[in-house]
């Protein structure tokens, strides 16, 4: 089951890894990969962290947030997790930044405290 | 004479601000060739006493467009834009509570070679950047020329001024050159093939070609820009260099990592100042906790929206009506002079009045909406606002951008049409300024009014309670509403560009707008409405006063005399079916029949085009009424009509498209003859096939 979801998390850049508790409680090897990177938009409200990786810098969207700043290595803290289609605030490096989902998924980061993993987001 | 001297700056950098600041009142609004987005021009004056022309461009993060504005801003850098091929100098302004993405920008224009120095604003918020040591370990770890200013700080204006002309006169000289960041890992072969067809290379020549190490920095970073923004178009050109996958891919891995190292320099640069940024956000954030919450935030902001049309139409239409009314006075005063029965005379009253009296009108409405946009933009709410609307408008394939225009289309959709500016999404930008006008502006009200108060005011309420005629005003506002969002969500799944959004913004800081600033801009905006909208209402104002005025076999005893004249003297009453216009409504009488509509009633929808509220006064004409507001209208409209015809009627005022302002407004943005067209065929189009159809059902069932 594990190897099954992380051939998906390769395929869809990492959306479906926390779609239900489940494969996070039961699964230790995904539960591990969860842990190193987890995409900003599954992110909850009030985490701090470090962007990892970009999955598609050569979106032309997603390169416009490279250049203001959400490289590999930034420090953010999600302020703010809007509704429906879940765009999210971001306060990253002395400045807030407004990004939609889709953007979101598009980045991968590392969370400071893991403490919300299995819990529902 | 100098070149001029480019302001450039990310967006909310306070670019525009200290623009009016140097250059005071004699700054105007510049078009170019091609673009459809206007820099702001002015002048500074020298030492010399020599006049230097200083170009607002629109703000921008970074050197690859993502939007209309923002590619004027690069075009202008690189010298693509015709009369604008050279520059003498940048002055780029970084907010100085934004240093880390001011001074990435500051990089990638020093990297391209381009001589530059940089402005430093709103440094009373962090006056240790104006007279502290900060300064100091900037001005040394950057290398380059800073000048500290505050736009309340004349002193601070002056030296930012005489720094400016030193550079010019060689007296200073600014760092011109960083070395390129990446690159060195590609193979000679790569970089060799790269820099073979250097100038033209996807089209757009470097003007600055000093050196080789430019060309190839300034190539790759141009291949970076096609591959990013998919400009297939542009990517064709590459094929003849025939570049391997792996070269593809490598280049694609070298460019995403650009940001990172660019921002690692700037990290290096800022590490020895002091202050802490989030110090300066604490009252942002303690107002952001209530109004970007999702519910408190969205009750805010609908009450905002409901201030600002309430306000529009309290504050607006009054005012609207008092111009037009003035106008008629002075056409009354001017037409005194002019010889009575003249044809100059009707020219004069009911051509060229009639038209400076419907652009005037639009003027209160468009100040009162731009200074409301503008306070909004400049205090940081407009991008709060977005975040707020983006998840919610893009079911309809908007963004939250588009909220705004298509509120403010309520009032009138020239305005809207033009707030659709604050749009970066091309493609999202287009939709709503195709949509606005399907929702119900103020100028359908009379006609409403007409229609309603003929025909349904008489109807007994429905289920004893309804008022069917408010029942038919407010079915007509909820059917411009659908359409609007049924067309805008139709119009994003077929229009297709090499355009990308998704919600990307920053919010800044609130802060109190400058009243300067923005009664500038809104006047810049009203310039720009008057040259390039005005003229094209005035001149379609004179073809349908000639439609109504001339006919084919025009009696002498006629010639000349106002319809107004007409009418009052009531003995020559004129019979409109002899005019141009009369002829046209019966020429389109077998396709306005299928509504249940006649000749009359095709003349009034022809002079609506005019303006939609013409429609009112044009019937009063056609039915040989001395007063519009005469009760004899409603009663001759009864007369001439049936219920099921005046339901069709007013489905066809509410989805076609009547308004010449509309369209003229809509080329100028778009900058295209075909927008408006396609407007025009959607909306009348809609608007008719769903008139025919309610006729034709209404007829099937009996109700008439």
């Amino acid at each position: 089951l594990a190897i099954a979801h992380l051939k998906t998390f390769h395929r869809e850049g990492g959306y479906c890894l926390i779609e239900n508790d489940l494969q996070m409680r039961y699964s230790p090897c995904l539960r591990n990969y969860v842990m190193q990177e987890l995409a900003l938009i599954n992110l909850p409200l009030g985490t701090t962290g470090y962007i990892s990786r970009c999955l598609a810098p050569a979106r032309a969207d997603v390169y416009r947030l490279l250049e203001m700043g959400l490289c590999k290595g930034a420090k953010f803290t999600i302020l703010h997790k809007g509704n429906v289609l879940g765009a999210i605030e971001l306060k990253l490096n002395g400045s807030r930044l407004c990004i939609g989902k889709d953007l979101a998924s598009q980045f991968l980061a590392i969370a400071q405290d893991l403490s919300f993993i299995g819990q529902k987001i | 004479m100098n070149a001029p001297i480019l302001l450039l700056g990310n967006q909310n950098a306070g670019k525009t601000t200290l623009f009016n600041a140097l250059t005071g009142l004699s700054a105007k609004v510049a078009n170019y060739p091609g673009i459809t987005v206007e820099a702001r021009v002015g002048e500074i004056a020298r030492y010399t006493g020599e006049k230097v022309k200083i170009i607002d461009l629109p703000g921008t993060y970074s050197l690859i467009p993502t939007s209309q504005e923002e590619e004027l801003t690069v075009k202008t850098l690189f010298g693509q834009i015709s009369g604008l091929r050279e520059h003498s100098l940048i002055v780029l302004v970084i907010d100085c509570t934004e240093l880390r993405r001011g001074l990435y920008l500051y990089l990638q224009i020093i990297e391209l070679g381009f001589k530059a120095i940089i402005a430093l604003s709103m440094v009373d918020q962090r006056p240790e950047l104006w007279h502290g040591k900060d300064i100091t370990k900037l001005k040394k770890s950057v290398g380059g020329i800073i000048v500290p200013v505050s736009v309340n700080n004349q002193a601070s204006i002056k030296n930012l001024t005489s720094t400016i002309d030193s550079v010019l006169a060689g007296a200073i000289r600014p760092q011109i050159k960083e070395q390129p960041l990446l690159f060195n890992s590609l193979s000679k072969e790569l970089i060799q093939k790269l820099s073979s067809d250097a100038p033209s290379f996807i089209g757009l020549p470097f003007h600055a070609q000093k050196s080789l190490d430019l060309i190839r920095n300034h190539n790759i970073f141009l291949y970076g820009l096609a591959r990013r923004r998919r400009l297939n178009k542009d990517l064709k050109d590459l094929n003849h260099l025939d570049l391997a996958r792996e070269d593809m891919a490598k280049l694609d891995e070298l460019i995403g990592e650009i940001p990172e190292q660019r921002f690692k320099k700037v990290d290096h640069w800022l590490k020895h100042l002091t202050t802490d940024d989030d110090l300066l956000r604490k009252k942002s954030d303690l107002l952001d906790k209530f109004l970007l919450h999702p519910i408190i935030g969205c009750c805010f902001l609908l009450a905002l929206f409901v201030f600002m049309l309430q306000g529009l139409f309290l504050i607006a239409e009054p005012l609207a009506d008092l111009v037009g009314e003035g106008i008629s006075n002075l056409g009354e005063l001017v037409g005194s002079f002019l010889p009575a029965q003249s044809m100059v005379r009707s020219l004069v009253l009911d051509g060229i009045f009639e038209g400076v009296g419907s652009i005037l009108s639009f003027l209160p409405l468009i100040i009162l909406l731009f200074l409301f946009l503008s306070f909004l933009e400049d205090s940081g709410y407009l991008a709060r606002a977005t975040y707020l609307l983006d998840s919610t408008m893009k079911h309809i394939g908007l963004n939250g951008r588009s909220l705004v225009p298509m509120l403010s289309g309520f009032a009138c959709a020239v305005p809207a049409i033009m707030a659709a500016r604050t749009i970066g999404n091309r493609k999202e930008r287009l939709i709503t300024i195709l949509v606005t006008p399907f929702l119900t502006c103020s100028a359908r009200l009379p006609v409403f009014g007409l229609i309603v108060g003929a025909l349904f005011s008489n109807f007994p309420p429905l289920f004893g309670v309804i008022n069917v005629g408010a029942l038919m005003f407010l079915s007509m506002y909820v059917l411009g509403l659908m359409a609007s969002l049924i067309s805008a969500f139709l119009l994003s799944k077929v229009i297709k560009t090499d355009d990308f959004y998704s919600l990307a913004i920053e919010l800044p800081p609130y802060r109190w707008p400058n009243l300067f600033s923005i009664v500038k801009r809104v006047i810049d905006r009203i310039y720009v409405f008057m040259r390039d909208v005005g003229s094209v209402i005035l001149a379609s104002t004179i073809i349908i006063w000639a439609l109504f005025h001339f006919e084919p076999n025009l009696p002498k005893e006629t010639m000349g005399k106002t319809n107004i004249e007409i009418l009052k003297t009531k003995s020559e009453k004129r019979d409109l079916s002899r005019t141009y216009a009369g002829k046209i409504g019966q020429v389109i009488e077998p396709i306005i029949s299928p509504m249940g509509l006649d000749w009359q009633v095709g003349v009034g929808i022809l002079a609506s085009f005019l303006a939609r509220e013409v429609f009112v006064s044009t019937m009063a004409v056609v039915y040989g009424l001395s007063d519009e507001k005469d009760v004899n209208l409603k009663s001759s409209f009864k007369n001439h009509m049936s219920p099921l015809s005046g339901f069709c009627l007013l489905i066809f005022f509410t989805l076609s498209m009547q308004c010449i302002s509309t369209m003229a407004t809509t080329r100028r943005e778009t900058g295209s003859i075909l927008w408006p067209m396609l407007q025009f065929i959607m909306m009348s189009g809609s608007g008719y096939i769903l008139s025919v159809m309610v006729y034709g059902i209404g007829n099937a069932i009996g109700w008439s």
